[in-house]
This record gives C-alpha cells, sequence and structure tokens, in this order.
C-alpha cells in the first residue's frame, strides 16, 4: 500500500513538471483555448441542427444526446489532461525512446502515463460538465444522493475505460516492429458512434461496441440508466466489470510488450 | 491563378511533382487509410441516424430516405479525395527552416504544392472510389445513376477540389505568423466539415445560418458535387454552383496571392 502512494506523489511530481513546461506556450494555450469551443460548439451546433428538423433519434430527445455527447467529451478530455502520455508509446516506441524510461528505478507504466500533458483536455472537462449540466436541467432528472454516486461512479468508470482503451491500442505497437500503429487514431474515431444511442445500429455493430471495444459502457449504458431508458439496466451493472477487465488487460499487454520489447536503436 | 502562363510552361516540372504526390501518398498509406476510416465511421454513423429518422417520418425537409442515402456517401467520397492537410508539414518545415528550399525552386510555391497534392488525391480517389463505390451500389443500386449528372459531378468534384486547397492554402500561411499548426488545421478541418455539407445537408440548416452559407466558399466543397449528383440541383441549378464554384477559386486564389507575398516576407531563418 505504501508503495501507491509512493506512485501517486511521483505522478503529481511529474505532471507538474509538465505543467511547468507548458508556462513557455502562453499563447499556445490561449488559442487551443479558442479552438477547443469553437470546435465543440460546432459538434453540438450540428446535433442541434439535425434536431431542428426532427423531434427524436431512436426515442431520444436532443437534451439527452447532450448528455452522451458530455460522456464522451468529459473521457477524452480526462485522457488528454491526466494521461495523455498514453497517446505517445506509439512513437516513444517507434524512436526508441523507451529505452530511457527502461534504466529509471520507477514503473515504465508510470512514466509512460506522465509522458505528456495535454492542457486541451481541461477545456474539454469543463465544457462536457456544462453541456451535462444544460442536458440534465431540461431533461427533469429527479436527483437524491443513490443518483449522484451513481453518476459520479460511471463517470470515473468511463474515463478509465477509454484511457484503456487508447493504453491497448497503443501498446499493440510492441507486436508491429517498427510498422506505424494508427489503431489509437482508430478507436479514438471509432468514439463517432458513441455520440447516438446504440439502439439505431444493426447488432452487428451493436456487439462490437457492447462488447469488443466497449464504448456503449462509455457513454450509452451509464446515461440510459440515470434517464431510467429501458434495456439499459444490465448493461449499466456491466460498467464496473468491463472497467475492471480493460485495467486488467491494459496491465496485461504492457507487461507481455515489454518482455517482448527490443529497442530500434543500440 | 495569375501564374496560368508560367504554369504552361512547367507543366513538365509539374508533372514530376504529381508523380512525387503519388509515391508519396503510396509511402504514407497508413495516415491515408486511418483518416478514410474515420471518416467512414462518421458516414455510418451519420446512415444509422437518420435511418432511424427517417423510420418516424418519411420526408425531413424535403429530403427522402431515398436521396439521404445517397447523400451520405457521395459526401463521403467527396470528403476523403484531397483529405490530406498540408497545414501541418507547412508549419513543421517552417520551424526547421527547410520552407526555404521549397521557395528557393524555379517554380511556383504553390504550384508546386497543388500538384503534389494533385498525385496524392489521385490516388486517394481510387482507394475511396472502390470503397464506397460498392458501398454506395449495395445500398443503392443502379437505379439512381445519370451519365449527364455523373459527368457534371466530376467536374463539380474536381473544382470542389480547387476551393478546398485554396482555403487550405490560406489557413497554411496563418502558419507563417504561429506555431500552432495543430489548431489552425483543426479549425480549418472544423470548418470545412460544418459548412460544406460534409455531415449534414446544407438545405437542412435553419434560417439565418442557411444564409451564411450561402455566401462562404465551404459549400462548393461538398455539396454542391453532391446535390448535382443526387439529382437535387436542376441542370441550370448545377451550371450556376459550378460558376460559382469558379468564381471563388478565382476570389481565393487571388487572396491567396496577396496574402502569400506578405506571408513570406515575415519568416526569418537560421542558417541556410
Amino acid at each position: 500500500m505504501k508503495k501507491f502512494g509512493v506512485y501517486i506523489q511521483l505522478y503529481i511530481m511529474f505532471q507538474v513538471q509538465n505543467i511547468k513546461s507548458l508556462a513557455q506556450y502562453r499563447t499556445d494555450f490561449l488559442m487551443m483555448v479558442f479552438f477547443t469551443l469553437f470546435s465543440q460548439g460546432c459538434n453540438l451546433g450540428l446535433i442541434c441542427i439535425i434536431y431542428s428538423n426532427i423531434p427524436q433519434v431512436g426515442g431520444w430527445t436532443m437534451w439527452e444526446i447532450f448528455l452522451l455527447y458530455g460522456f464522451l467529451l468529459f473521457s477524452e478530455g480526462f485522457i488528454n489532461f491526466f494521461f495523455q502520455g498514453a497517446w505517445k508509446i506509439t512513437n516513444m516506441i517507434h524512436m526508441a525512446e523507451l529505452d530511457r524510461f527502461l534504466v529509471r528505478p520507477v514503473p515504465v507504466g508510470l512514466q509512460l502515463l506522465t509522458a505528456k500533458i495535454d492542457f486541451d483536455g481541461l477545456n474539454k472537462m469543463i465544457i462536457a460538465i456544462a453541456v451535462m449540466a444544460v442536458g440534465f436541467g431540461r431533461c427533469g432528472l429527479k436527483w437524491n444522493v443513490l443518483k449522484a454516486t451513481v453518476f459520479c461512479i460511471f463517470l470515473a468508470e468511463a474515463c478509465v475505460i477509454r484511457v484503456c482503451m487508447i493504453w491497448i491500442a497503443s501498446c499493440i505497437s510492441f507486436w508491429m516492429e517498427g510498422k506505424k500503429n494508427s489503431l489509437n487514431y482508430f478507436v479514438i474515431s471509432l468514439g463517432e458512434m458513441a455520440k447516438y444511442p446504440m439502439v439505431i445500429y444493426p447488432p452487428i455493430f451493436q456487439g462490437i461496441f457492447g462488447y469488443l471495444i466497449p464504448y456503449a459502457f462509455v457513454s450509452f449504458y451509464p446515461v440510459g440508466y440515470l434517464l431510467g431508458k429501458e434495456g439499459t439496466r444490465a448493461g449499466a451493472l456491466g460498467i464496473s466489470f468491463f472497467c475492471v477487465l480493460m485495467l486488467a488487460v491494459s496491465c496485461m499487454v504492457l507487461k507481455q510488450g515489454l518482455a517482448n520489447y527490443e529497442s530500434s536503436s543500440y | 491563378m495569375i501564374d496560368i502562363g508560367r504554369m504552361g510552361r512547367n507543366m513538365k516540372k509539374y508533372l514530376a511533382y504529381i508523380r512525387c504526390g503519388f509515391l508519396e501518398g503510396c509511402a504514407y498509406r497508413s495516415t491515408f487509410i486511418t483518416g478514410m476510416l474515420a471518416n467512414f465511421i462518421q458516414a455510418v454513423v451519420l446512415y444509422y441516424v437518420w435511418k432511424s429518422i427517417f423510420t418516424y417520418q418519411d420526408v425531413v425537409n424535403g429530403y427522402t430516405w431515398e436521396i439521404m442515402k445517397q447523400y451520405v456517401f457521395v459526401a463521403f467520397l467527396c470528403n476523403s479525395v484531397f483529405s490530406m492537410g498540408f497545414e501541418m508539414s507547412i508549419a513543421e518545415r517552417i520551424v526547421k527552416g527547410d520552407i526555404i528550399l521549397d521557395l528557393l525552386k524555379p517554380l511556383s510555391y504553390r504550384g508546386m504544392l497543388f500538384f503534389r497534392l494533385l498525385g496524392t488525391a489521385g490516388l486517394e480517389f481510387a482507394a475511396t472510389f472502390v470503397l464506397i463505390g460498392s458501398v454506395y451500389l449495395a445500398v443503392n443500386g443502379l437505379q439512381y445513376l445519370s451519365g449527364m449528372r455523373t459527368a457534371l459531378f466530376l467536374i463539380s468534384l474536381f473544382l470542389g477540389m480547387g476551393v478546398k486547397f485554396c482555403i487550405q492554402y490560406l489557413f497554411s500561411l496563418l502558419c507563417f505568423y504561429t506555431d500552432n499548426s495543430y489548431g489552425v488545421t483543426k479549425a480549418r478541418e472544423i470548418l470545412t466539415n460544418f459548412f460544406s455539407g460534409a455531415l449534414i445537408p446544407l438545405a437542412m440548416f435553419p434560417g439565418v445560418l442557411r444564409d451564411v452559407v450561402n455566401v462562404l466558399p465551404f459549400q462548393g466543397i461538398i455539396y454542391t458535387p453532391c446535390c448535382i449528383f443526387i439529382g437535387t440541383f436542376s441542370a441550370g441549378e448545377s451550371m450556376m454552383s459550378i460558376l460559382l464554384q469558379i468564381v471563388w477559386i478565382a476570389v481565393l486564389g487571388l487572396l491567396g496571392t496577396l496574402f502569400g507575398k506578405k506571408a513570406f516576407g515575415v519568416i526569418s531563418m537560421y542558417g541556410g
């Protein structure tokens, strides 16, 4: 247990260093705030435009779709801000930068996770919270302590599932021997599907997103459960299970990957 | 647009760049394939969103499911061709100083960029065409195809690429002033996706926004060729919108020339 305390301390120290390095690019940061606001505005605008023509999609209203969007955006921001390093793994393996990490007396996983920070994530999380606040307000959800707790747990689990997705996709690089790995981009683009309720897709896609790449557990099941949608109760129970499973697979992939790692430098 | 005369004389050199772009496309095919797949996922998502919408109602703003089925895939085709943004690579060359090598060549900088991208676009078009053509035929069959409209569509698609290139060029010049190429690229991508009709037919935009879209050049990239292909534009309208595309290329091209002169002046470089 004491070991974990040390790791958390180390994590904070690494991230503080990362934050310091960002002070260099202050205008950059302001520009990113602007671009993120702009792009998220456009994405939400698109949903509004679709809904200005029609009342509902697959039995979901616009504000409910906003909640799906909020869950997705929050988890994305969470990766960007806290664990952006997960994105860098492919490049690090490719350029043999990983060697540097291997000789340090700190777990490689921890070093990889903190290899980078992206302040854009903070913007995204703030926007996501705003979107969800508006969405929940308009849906007329009755809040109580239990629901609030469930909401927080779901959101945290959604974040973890998503970090693990990127992590696993990036770690496939260990076996690709210098080829360019774009699986992580592919996984992130698949998130597009989770912006709309799972029920509109044919069974085969539902299977893929329910189990293979568990996006359904990032947005559809948690939001559906909170809103009391039909057929999401069983899925909501599965969120924790998938969260643990993804974590286990992530650890395994890293372990196996490192055992398999051959540096491309000397 | 001013350098057309010179362009003719230098065609042989430009042909070399087309070849170069084509080979580049082959070498970096994984980037292209990832980009295409991401776009394709978006098209599939929209396909099912619209499908579920049309189970509740037959007509949305003049669009029926039959038209929408075509629109989604044709828009994807238009969006995938010429998909590579070159802002990032330009910014990298500016930071490293390599840009000077491009500017010193005895060719127009813009022409060089254009023909290189044309080579890549040829490859992209071939790949996307095979993928989307088969999906399109599987979903829609042959019944809506018309030779005349397809010919106009190809012309309009090519002009759309021209519009897109001019817009990208203007944005890439911004990189001479800011090193944040990621933000610039993202902004351009989002603007074009949103206002070009890549995601949703522009006819569905509500009141004021529709008027705004009409005076912007973006609709020429995707919406115009799509409407020509699926037949929501009459022959007259098609001609008019093709003309509009040409006008926009001229205007944006001129802007690019003027802005380019200013932007090339600001770089200062170490070494050399």
